[in-house]
């Protein structure tokens, strides 16, 4: 274990550090940018920007399991996540997308993302496979919120720590 | 040739089938390892599997490690596609016997570029 992590690290291994210690701000925007270029569109960015609130709030989420456990929760509205699924599967090629679609795409985003940010910690973590909903889990005390604005959108990513489950 | 996806997202199977399919590669999907053993058993070995790491039922690696133990499939060549970047797990996968190890999100060049290196590109793309 990383002498950072042992320092902050309790008798039953677990990892006293708040989610915006071990994960700060421009390093997960630096990660969302670049998963949206290469997975979402060479031409796809996402602005630093607040939006406003969905209409409807759709989010996609994994866990991270590790001497960290946290979430990662990605949130828009549920016609932005149609439309990043729209561009994950190619945007000329696919006709109508089913709720399905949507949700295996939205939560296939999240889990490129959580697994984009676990390789931040400094210890090797599990990632939980990618749950998706309209009601995500609460989030931990520690939550902080990456705002930022794709095609006009606001898409929110929330990181927290889960001290007992996800 | 014939090619495997093997991811429990049906967006990522899509998209990594939809790139092998161009190269000319005739593509079967399965949703976990489990049921790429199926696949296998029932005689369709393919000459390249593509092969997510968490998955249900079977994970990635537990299905390298299953067909790396099976003599009748050590022709398959075994590719990782999976957002695990940890070297420790890049090194745990190829030692359990995948060939190569691509990254999650990767674009359709990343893709050729692997299998060029494995000497698995069919057809000659502009």
């Amino acid at each position: 274990m990383s002498e950072h992590l042992l320092e902050a690290t309790t008798q039953d291994g677990a990892c006293t550090l708040s989610a915006a210690e071990l994960l700060p701000e421009e390093s997960v925007r630096a990660v969302a940018e670049e998963i949206w270029l290469s997975f979402i569109g060479e031409e796809e960015f996402l602005i630093p920007l607040d939006g406003e609130a969905p209409a409807n709030p759709f989010s996609a989420w994994v866990g991270i399991d590790g001497p960290w456990r946290g979430r990662v929760v990605i949130t828009c509205d549920e016609s932005v996540a149609q439309d990043l699924t729209r561009c994950l599967l190619g945007e000329e090629t696919v006709g109508e997308l089913s709720q399905d679609d949507v949700e295996d795409g939205f939560g296939e985003l999240a889990n490129v993302v959580g697994g984009g940010l676990k390789a931040l910690l400094p210890e090797a973590s599990r990632l939980t496979l990618p749950l998706v909903g309209a009601n995500p889990p609460a989030h931990g005390e520690d939550m902080f919120v990456i705002q930022s604005i794709w095609r006009g959108q606001s898409v929110d990513i929330v990181i927290s720590s889960v001290p007992l489950q996800y | 040739m014939h090619a495997l996806v093997i991811d429990d997202s049906r967006a990522m199977r899509r998209i990594v089938g939809g790139i092998l399919s161009d190269l000319g590669y005739e593509v079967e999907q399965a949703g976990d390892g489990q049921e790429a053993l199926n696949v296998l058993e029932a005689g369709r070995v393919p000459d390249l599997a593509c092969v997510d790491w968490n998955m249900p039922v079977m994970d990635g690696l537990s299905f390298v490690s299953a067909v790396r133990a099976n003599p009748a499939w050590r022709d398959m060549t075994l590719m990782m596609v999976t957002t695990e970047s940890e070297h420790g797990q890049i090194v745990r996968a190829l030692a359990a016997g995948a060939h190569e190890y691509l990254i999650k999100p990767f674009t359709p060049d990343a893709l050729r570029d692997k299998l060029s290196l494995l000497g698995l590109v069919p057809v000659e793309v502009p």
